[in-house]
């Protein structure tokens, strides 16, 4: 047994590594810049409350949130790429210049370039053309990526007014680089992969310790720190799924013993048939009808039995007492949750039921003399039950996500609404993290689930 | 355990699909589920046919035209105003996605505006509600079939490798693992790079290699290459992969990737929700062939020296897809039910297009209009439902 434990134990390391280097790799495939977002929300101000240099402000930022250190513990990059292209931190700045690497595949010449763009800027034409905001404009363009013709152009363009404006060291220049770029663009076709090894010091690194040790990461949404939401998430998601499973298995079970010991009479057969139907109705549409309907009074008065919902706002009291204040806004959502895995889990009793019904030893109860009742419930009911229990246990991972649909609906701060807000947010911390919690969950309590089931098992035990 | 004597290949699967259909049609509710499933691809079809606001047939002036049928003709012709001789609309006479310009209310069904009524009401902006109906069941089942087609295909294809062949038999060489791994793995750098050319200038040089190999360990007569023989774990790998998409709710990994995609469409959202189902289709049928893998006929097969292909395409999949048959019809009506939550909650397809969870979503915010809640909602549940009892037939009896 325990060799068993520690072989499956092993088995999801694997697993989990996939699953923190996928949560993080979506954290910086996305196009949203963190410091970015951050810098939005905090305002550049200093000390005095004076606007400082953006650029200043975002590369401190950067170093503080450690974005200017490799991405992970190697990398495989073309062989054109500079060795030092992670410390570009601005994303805009690193898209653009892998596009142009791309192109070009040569770094000295876009280095080149910049230079070149750099020194006419600042280059003070002494008779004043009449050219002069033409070839400003040109210049800002030349800045901006476009594509290699539109950039020929532009070169081309500053170089005929640098040639009437005498200045030909310049003109000289450009002529020079637009070659350059020209021979590059259709010639450098052949490239091959680099490995880099970067060692201990990168973000992913960073980023996985902080799992362990209280991670610092902020939410792009409101600058906060992470943990906080997520813990009063988890607070709402998994309490209301604990009552909702409570009341499933509280509900469940007896109807489930009965129609599967009343078999074939006219009631049982319409409550499945009833049962079916409710588990093909959609959560939300069932979720929806009942907030239009029952939720206000405009088709009738009567009809009005439940508070609206929309009115829900967290204060900084304790949990208990708030879900206590909001018990009666709670009864809409956990009956939705409860529904679904209530149909599911009487179906499930009742068929495992069924089948233990035909194994020998019921048989065997029945001619020693007990009453069939008696049967079923000492003898038939408990094997019955050991099926539920990696259903349980299962249905806890799904705890940890929160249902996304009823906790949007029904307003309710959970994961899946967290969740929610984070993917139209683009708060891709958030969603990461949240991915990350999700994923290891499901896994780590569907191998509890298996063990769980091998220990009550002696067939599988024992084999 | 019933075997079915296979008379004939793959391809000739209709033998089991007409005993499946056979029981479906022996019960009234298996019948009247397909008779629903049927109509609703038609009415996927027939969606422009009968729900457009262009009329079928129009004379005006003495020119006859069918305008439905010339897509890009008319598209600014306002129809309500021209001066017809002879006008014959379709069944609904709107678009589902005409604003009303005039008024942009709420109507209630059965509201006329300009001589033409709307069946079912319309939404905040003027839309017909029927019409979104009938042009949604397009998507709706879109999304459903073409998906789980996704699905079957993967699913199909790495259920047989990690069930037929699981861990021990399929033997290959160092070379050839050498030569795929490195293969792949430059194939995707360089198309990662966006470098076709030098993709398809390694795939060429590649598959040379490949030749040369197998043409040298195969050969006997130069055995001073001895092939060092290993054997490819396609059963742990393929379990391991299943896990790891396992872990996550198929509605996160869905919307997190809707979010990371720059410009969001239907398609994308099929070719996710494939993606999602793959696994369940695989474990499936790995443990169906498990089960028939070492019976005697299948044994014989390979004695009398068939090809690891020709078994497999007659002798173990048609025996072993039965419920997989089952899964898909239940995968169907899941993956209607996830793509209408997407719709639902305004993070799917583009806002154009209109599909039946777009329609519930605006029920949300306007109470009064009982319409928007109602009549969405019941498409979607009768053909999840349908779905739900045509996989139930299939496998209560067969």
């Amino acid at each position: 047994m325990l060799k068993y434990i520690l072989y499956r134990l092993l088995l999801i390391v694997p697993t989990l590594l996939v699953i923190c280097i996928f949560s993080f790799f979506l954290f910086h495939s996305s196009s949203t810049d963190p410091v970015d977002s951050l810098l939005n929300i905090r305002g550049i101000q200093d000390a005095e409350n004076k606007y400082v240099d953006y650029e200043k402000e975002y590369n401190k930022l950067a170093r503080e949130m450690k974005l200017d250190i490799p991405m992970f513990y190697f990398s495989i990059l073309p062989s054109y790429y500079p060795d030092d292209f992670y410390k570009i931190t601005n994303k805009g700045k690193k898209e653009k210049y892998k596009s142009l690497l791309e192109r070009y595949k040569d770094w000295r010449l876009i280095q080149n370039v910049d230079k070149l763009i750099a020194r006419l800027e600042n280059h003070q034409t002494e008779p004043v053309s009449e050219n002069r905001t033409a070839i400003e404009n040109t210049i800002v363009q030349l800045k901006r990526n476009h594509s290699h013709e539109d950039r020929m152009a532009q070169l081309q363009f500053l170089e005929q007014e640098y040639i009437s404006l005498n200045s030909t060291e310049l003109s000289n220049e450009i002529n020079q680089v637009s070659n350059a770029m020209h021979k590059a663009f259709e010639q450098n076709i052949f490239f091959y992969p680099k490995v880099k090894v970067h060692g201990f010091s990168n973000q992913f690194h960073h980023w996985f310790i902080g799992l362990f040790s209280g991670s610092k990461q902020l939410s792009l949404a409101d600058g906060l720190p992470i943990k906080q939401k997520i813990k009063s998430g988890l607070q709402w998601s998994l309490s209301m799924s604990i009552i909702s499973i409570l009341l499933a298995l509280l509900i469940s079970i007896p109807l489930g013993f009965w129609s599967a010991s009343h078999q074939n009479s006219r009631f049982e057969k319409s409550l499945s048939i009833l049962l079916y139907f409710i588990y093909a109705m959609p959560v939300f549409w069932l979720a929806t009808l009942l907030i239009v309907y029952f939720t206000n009074d405009y088709y009738a008065k009567w009809m009005n039995i439940f508070p609206s919902v929309g009115i829900f706002y967290s204060k900084d009291t304790s949990f208990v007492s708030q879900f206590i204040d909001h018990s009666k806004l709670l009864i809409l959502p956990i009956y939705c949750l409860t529904i679904h895995s209530l149909v599911y889990l009487i179906r499930q009793i009742r068929m495992s039921m069924l089948l233990e019904m035909e194994q020998p030893y019921y048989f065997n109860a029945l001619s020693k003399g007990l009453t069939k009742r008696k049967a079923m419930l000492v003898h038939i009911l408990p094997n019955a039950l050991i099926p539920l229990i990696t259903i349980i246990i299962g249905a806890i991972p799904g705890a940890f996500a929160g249902s996304l649909v009823i906790e949007v609906l029904f307003n309710i701060p959970g994961m899946g609404r967290l969740m929610f807000q984070a993917i139209q947010l683009d708060d891709w911390t958030m969603i990461s993290a949240l991915l990350f919690i999700v994923a290891s969950a499901t896994v780590i309590f569907y191998l509890i689930g298996d063990i769980l089931y091998t220990w009550f098992n002696p067939k599988i035990r024992f084999s | 355990m019933e075997i079915y004597y296979t008379h004939g290949s793959i391809l000739k699967l209709d033998f089991h699909k007409l005993k499946a259909l056979k029981h479906i049609r022996k019960s009234g509710l298996g019948k009247l589920a397909l008779g629903i499933v049927i109509v609703n691809i038609l009415l996927a079809i027939f969606a422009d046919i009968i729900a457009n606001e262009k009329p079928l047939f129009v004379k005006i002036d003495g020119v006859t035209s069918f305008p439905i049928l010339q897509q890009n003709k008319y598209t600014k012709t306002d129809w309500t105003k021209a001066a017809y001789e002879k006008v014959i609309y379709p069944l609904i006479p709107f678009s589902p996605n005409t604003i009303n310009k005039n008024e942009r209310a709420l109507l209630q069904p059965g509201s006329k505006v300009n001589n033409k009524r709307h069946l079912l009401g319309t939404d905040s902006i003027g839309r017909d509600v029927a019409a979104g109906i009938i042009h949604g069941t397009r998507w709706a089942l879109l999304v459903g079939l073409l998906s789980m087609l996704m699905a079957m295909i993967l699913g199909v294809s790495f259920g047989v490798l990690s069930g037929y062949f699981g861990d021990h038999r399929y033997e290959s060489n160092v070379f050839q693992v050498v030569l795929f791994i490195s293969w792949l793995f430059l194939f995707c750098f360089y198309l990662l790079h966006h470098s076709i050319i030098l993709a398809c200038l390694v795939s060429v040089i590649y598959l040379i290699l490949f030749l040369l190999v197998t043409r040298i360990t195969k050969n006997k007569a130069l055995s001073l290459v001895q092939p060092f023989p290993l054997k490819i774990p396609f059963d742990m790998i393929i379990m391991r992969s299943i896990e790891i998409w396992r872990s996550v709710p198929a509605l996160f990994i869905l919307l997190s990737v809707m979010a990371w995609v720059q410009k969001p469409s239907i398609y994308i959202v099929v070719l996710i929700i494939g993606l999602l189902r793959w696994p369940g289709i695989a474990r499936l049928l790995r443990a169906e062939i498990l089960k028939i893998r070492d019976i005697e006929y299948i044994q014989s097969a390979k004695v009398l020296g068939l090809s690891h292909w020709n078994i497999i395409k007659n002798h173990v999949l048609p025996n072993s897809l039965g419920p997989v048959f089952i899964l898909a019809a239940f995968g169907i009506s899941n993956s209607i039910l996830l793509e209408a939550t997407i719709s639902f909650l305004g993070i799917g397809a583009s806002t154009e297009v209109v599909t039946w969870g777009s329609l519930l979503s605006e029920a949300r915010s306007h109470f009064s209009a009982w319409w928007l809640a109602l009549f969405p909602g019941i498409c979607i549940f009768l053909l999840v439902l349908s779905f739900n009892v045509i996989g139930e037939r299939m496998s209560g009896k067969g």
